[in-house]
């Protein structure tokens, strides 16, 4: 199980909002669905570029560049082009602060980022 | 004895002034200062490629910023072989007999030798700098043709701040019979920006072997390596080169490699990536007289986190030209290798004969990726094109078959991949060669040297 | 945002030029150009629900954000000001035999191909004889619970079924032309196979009557379900006359497991037209789908037919053909994308390229990882007739997963000397020799042709060659 580390706090993100974290080496897309917290890896697994700059609606957050969902709440790919879900970490709230532990899944991807 | 170098030189960023202070320290010609500061505009004026151009499609280099990178660094006095680096040493010692040798280290050559016999025939085979002195107008002539500052962003650094580098000439008729050698050796946190320039007149011939190595680890600073070779063949001339990349895992290398070859030459080029923590190389060739034949040979084996990435270009510009290419490498780990390959043949080059193959073997985990995109751009109907690429894992049957002979399965695993860049290795003449590459690729593929098969 | 608001709150529903029936103003003077207007009368005019405006007018601001792109053949000649974006069926009949060109005409006579039919195809817009055979067709097709409906009349009448599979295999930010597509989407097909069932005579798009045939804005879905099979062909082989310079078709196909569907296209839109299509399918577990393309017409074809095989054991098969005559460019090719393990896959490509003709191929083949024992073979040949002709070909190799076997091959090669010799000692004259050359070399795929279209594929083939079909 990994380690919980703080990220973020609850006031950065707004409800539809997405934040992006870096956190040894991935980089994590906090999702804010109606006050709730979801964690994703912002990778579309399509063609393995950034998510967050996509729009989140309800659970549902929409890849800016082909138009692929992933549902935020599993990680899900809801349409083509993507076929793989998008790992998706843990997530605590402890008061005012928002913690994420991270998933073992990595995403393969034409895009490699180094270091 | 070296001149001690101006301040602002060994500082930790590139600029206007380091260009600059760069030409007066090597006391250049005013039209070499003018091209310099022309080509470091250029490279402030062009943007960073990044992943939405299609040349840089696959290969992330958005924190790469080569101005960051100390533009100059010194290195010591030599006087004798015996005063150069210990790895140095033994690199000079594993090698190839040589018949010529020039070794960079960072920066700065510091030291050459070359045998009697060719300096008796005009072979020119020194230092960039020291070539401009005494070779002015035929440097003049050729230098940035083939890899102008305009050709990419690289190429433009290299333009404005290349220090070191190597010139190689070779007079008509000339038949250089033994191999020359050359060293870029990195021990410092810094670039290094080797500029090459080779010119082989009519039906001359030469071999040369251009390495490049250092000792960085992965937990070391990052260096930048930014190099551009030009490559002259001259009519009925034959040229082999070879470029060994075997960096330390902190270096980021890139290297443009264009040749010409005239009227009925031959270039043959062997381009290995070993080392380096992400490699980028541009293979040009151009077949630019009829009778031309360019034979490209690539390989490369990429492991843990390593992006090894080669784009090659067989131009033909002129008919009854022959170029053949074949690029393998072996992927293993969480690697990226990336094989972009063009052959493009031109309106007119008619009777073009032009061939490509990239190979990809993939050991190990499942986390390694390879790329390949063998594309053909032909503008002439008499030609025969053909290009293939697969990408696969150690075959199942050969394997079976080597361990029903009772070779244990790492073994038998060994002996494959072997087999696979044997296909390559058994085109280079060089044997010397050939065993730094079969070591090279045993530590690659896990085993120690001792664990050869008798 | 558009899309947000009611027509109501766009003020759509009392047309703002002051004309007491908004349709009759609108279709008895269309305009070019395209915006919300636009889109809210088409969705208004085929009473659609709600959903699907809403979809139609989030696929606008999608078009209208995304440049035209730059990597393919060349678009700049494009302008979308300059086009319409929706013209009811009922425009076409002002159109008569006598305004349609005579090359036209000439190549309708060298085909063979009835009156009637011919009238038909060139938008003219009158009785078409199969008709009676359409009828018998429906008969029997109800009979086994298939759905074969013209696209309006698959949302009208089966709702649900499209509101579910709509939009999931190309989704209406995929691409700019899908974008558009999605926004004024008109015409094209609806097939829906349940379980078991096989339809053994293949069903065309010109069987349907009461719709736009040739449609520039079609789009057509088709699901098969379980262990079912469909073969559609789309289109027809005879020069598709229009004045539309754009023509930008989404086809999304949707296989469950253990069904097979094959998909045939040939194409030969007028030369002025820029052909710009997105076609999809999804293969699932042992499921297969197969594209075969035909590309003869048209100013520039964009279109790589994709298989996307997302269950174990799908299989996905790309058979294109393309001809590029002078001032054509067909960029066209294939993309396959395995995502589960023990998928195979084959693209075969065939190109010609005659005059100044340029025919290119893009191909994408990716393999993700984790879809261990999967096979691919890519083979693209390209064959040149004149010496100014131009072949490219890119195709994009993405390989994630050690344990699969990937092969790509291509070749160029002009008609052989020898090759020509021989068949001309034979007695056959130059230009049949080269065509009997280029008949075989396009074998492979005509074979995959019901028959007639297999004879007319290589009949136009000819035409073409001759220089006599416009």
């Amino acid at each position: 199980m990994a380690e919980f580390h703080k990220i973020a706090r609850i006031a950065d993100v707004a409800p539809g909002e997405v934040g992006v974290y870096e956190l040894e080496g991935h980089r994590v897309a906090l999702c804010n669905v109606d006050g709730e917290f979801h964690a994703i890896e912002d990778v579309c697994t399509h063609d393995a570029g950034p998510l967050d700059q996509g729009e989140l609606i309800g659970n549902q957050i929409k890849c800016p560049r082909h138009g692929a969902k992933f549902d935020v709440t599993t990680g899900k790919a809801l349409t083509l082009p993507a076929i793989r879900p998008v790992p998706k970490h843990e997530v605590k709230v402890e008061g005012d602060d928002i913690y994420v532990a991270l998933a073992e899944a990595k995403v393969t991807g034409t895009r490699r980022r180094r270091r | 004895m070296q001149k001690e170098a101006p301040e602002v030189l060994k500082g930790s960023r590139m600029s206007e002034e380091t260009v600059k202070a760069l030409s007066s320290f090597k006391d250049e010609p005013g039209w070499l200062t003018e091209k310099r500061l022309g080509a470091w505009r250029a490279f402030e004026a062009l943007p960073m490629p990044t992943l939405r151009d299609e040349a840089w499609r696959y290969t992330d280099i958005s924190d790469v910023n080569p101005e960051d990178f100390s533009p100059y660094v010194p290195s010591p006095d030599v006087s004798s072989e015996g005063d150069l680096p210990d790895a140095v040493q033994k690199l000079i010692r594993e090698g190839e007999e040589n018949s010529a040798l020039l070794v960079q280290h960072n920066s700065e050559t510091t030291y050459q030798r070359m045998d009697d016999e060719l300096q008796n025939k005009g072979v020119v085979f020194t230092d960039l700098h020291t070539a401009l002195r005494e070779h002015e107008d035929l440097i003049q002539e050729k230098l940035f043709r083939l890899v102008p500052e305009d050709y990419d962003k690289f190429s433009a650094l290299s333009a404005a701040l290349f220090a070191g580098g190597s010139f190689l000439y070779v007079p008509r008729g000339v038949d250089v019979e033994v191999p020359i050698q050359s060293y870029r050796w990195l021990d410092a946190i810094g670039a290094t920006m080797p500029r090459t320039l080779v010119i082989v007149e009519e039906n001359a011939s030469v071999t040369y072997i251009d390495e490049y190595a250092s000792d960085g680890t992965e937990e070391d600073e990052p260096a930048l390596s930014n190099g551009a070779v030009e490559l002259y063949v001259g009519q009925g001339a034959n040229l082999r080169y070879v470029s060994l990349q075997n960096w330390g895992r902190n270096v980021l290398h890139f290297n443009t490699i264009r040749s010409e070859a005239c009227r009925d030459a031959t270039i043959n080029s062997l381009v290995v990536a070993l080392g380096s923590e992400l490699s980028r190389t541009n293979v040009d060739a151009g077949l630019a007289e009829a009778g031309s034949d360019s034979e490209m040979l690539g390989l490369y084996f990429a492991d843990s986190n390593q992006v090894l990435d080669h784009h090659t270009l067989q131009d033909h510009l002129a008919p009854n030209a022959h170029s053949d290419l074949l690029y393998k490498g072996a992927l293993r780990d969480e690697s990226l290798a990336v094989f972009s390959g063009l052959i493009r043949v031109e309106p007119g080059a008619q009777k073009t004969d032009a061939y490509q193959t990239n190979r990809n073997l993939i050991l190990g985990t499942d986390d390694a990726m390879a790329v390949s995109l063998p594309r053909l751009e032909i503008q002439a109907d008499d030609v025969k094109c053909s290009h293939g690429s697969t990408t696969g894992q150690v075959d199942d049957v050969e394997l079976f078959y080597l361990m029903s002979r009772g070779i244990p399965r790492r073994e038998a695993e060994k002996l494959v991949v072997f087999g696979f860049f044997g296909e390559v290795t058994s085109r280079i003449p060089l044997k010397g060669l050939k065993d730094k590459l079969d070591r090279a690729i045993e530590g690659k593929i896990g085993l120690g040297f001792e664990e050869r098969v008798a | 945002m558009p899309e947000d608001k009611t027509i109501q709150e766009l003020g759509l529903d009392e047309y703002k030029y002051g004309f007491r029936d908004p349709e009759e103003y609108f279709f008895r003077t269309p305009r070019k150009g395209i915006d919300p207007e636009i889109v809210a009368m088409i969705s208004k005019h085929k009473n659609e629900p709600e959903w699907m405006l809403e979809f139609r007018l989030n696929a606008l601001e999608s078009f209208l954000e995304k440049p035209t792109p730059t990597w393919g053949g060349d678009l700049s000649g494009m302008d979308y000001d300059d086009i319409y974006y929706y013209i009811r069926p009922m425009e076409n009949q002002g159109r008569s035999w006598d305004d349609v060109p005579d090359d036209i005409k000439n190549t309708f006579e060298k085909l063979g191909i009835p009156q009637a039919e011919r009238e038909s195809l060139a938008g003219v817009g009158a009785q078409y004889e199969s008709e009676v055979v359409y009828h018998s067709l429906k008969k029997e097709l109800e009979e086994q619970g298939v759905i074969f409906l013209d696209m309006d009349g698959g949302l009208r009448e089966h709702e649900d079924i499209v509101k579910e599979y709509f939009g999931t295999v190309i989704p209406p930010d995929d691409n700019k032309f899908a974008a558009l597509n999605s926004a004024v989407w008109s015409g094209g097909s609806f097939v829906y196979i349940p379980p078991g069932v096989s339809v053994d005579i293949p069903l065309q798009a010109y069987f349907r009557i009461n719709a736009e045939n040739m449609g520039q804005f079609e789009r057509t879905l088709i699901i098969a379900d379980e262990d079912s099979y469909v073969h559609y062909i789309e289109g027809c082989t005879a020069p598709t006359y229009t004045t539309n310079s754009l023509h930008s078709a989404v086809v999304e196909l949707i296989a469950k497991p253990g069904a097979r569907i094959r998909y045939s296209t040939i194409q030969n839109w007028s030369h002025n037209t820029y052909n710009l299509v997105t076609k999809r399918g999804v293969a699932h577990e042992n499921a297969t789908i197969e594209w075969v393309d035909g590309n003869l017409g048209s100013k520039l074809t964009m279109k790589y037919p994709a298989v996307y095989l997302v269950g174990e054991g799908a299989r996905g098969e790309i058979l294109s053909v393309a001809y590029a005559g002078d001032g054509q460019h067909q960029d066209a090719g294939g993309k396959v994308v395995h995502a589960a393990p023990n998928t195979s896959s084959l693209i075969t490509s065939k190109s010609i390229s005659k005059g100044t003709g340029r025919s290119t191929y893009r191909g994408l083949l990716k393999v993700h990882e984790g879809c261990h024992d999967s096979k691919s073979r890519v083979e693209c040949d390209a064959l040149l007739l004149d010496e100014n002709a131009r072949t490219d070909t890119y195709p994009y190799i993405e390989i994630e997963e050690k344990k699969v076997n990937t092969e790509h091959e291509a070749t160029v090669s002009k008609v052989g000397e020898d090759q020509l010799f021989y068949l001309m000692s034979r007695g056959l004259s130059e230009e049949e020799a080269i065509a009997m050359v280029v008949n075989g070399f396009i074998e492979p795929i005509a074979k995959e042709l019901p028959l007639e279209y297999a004879i007319e594929l290589n009949r136009l083939i000819q035409l073409e060659m001759e220089g006599s079909v416009g």
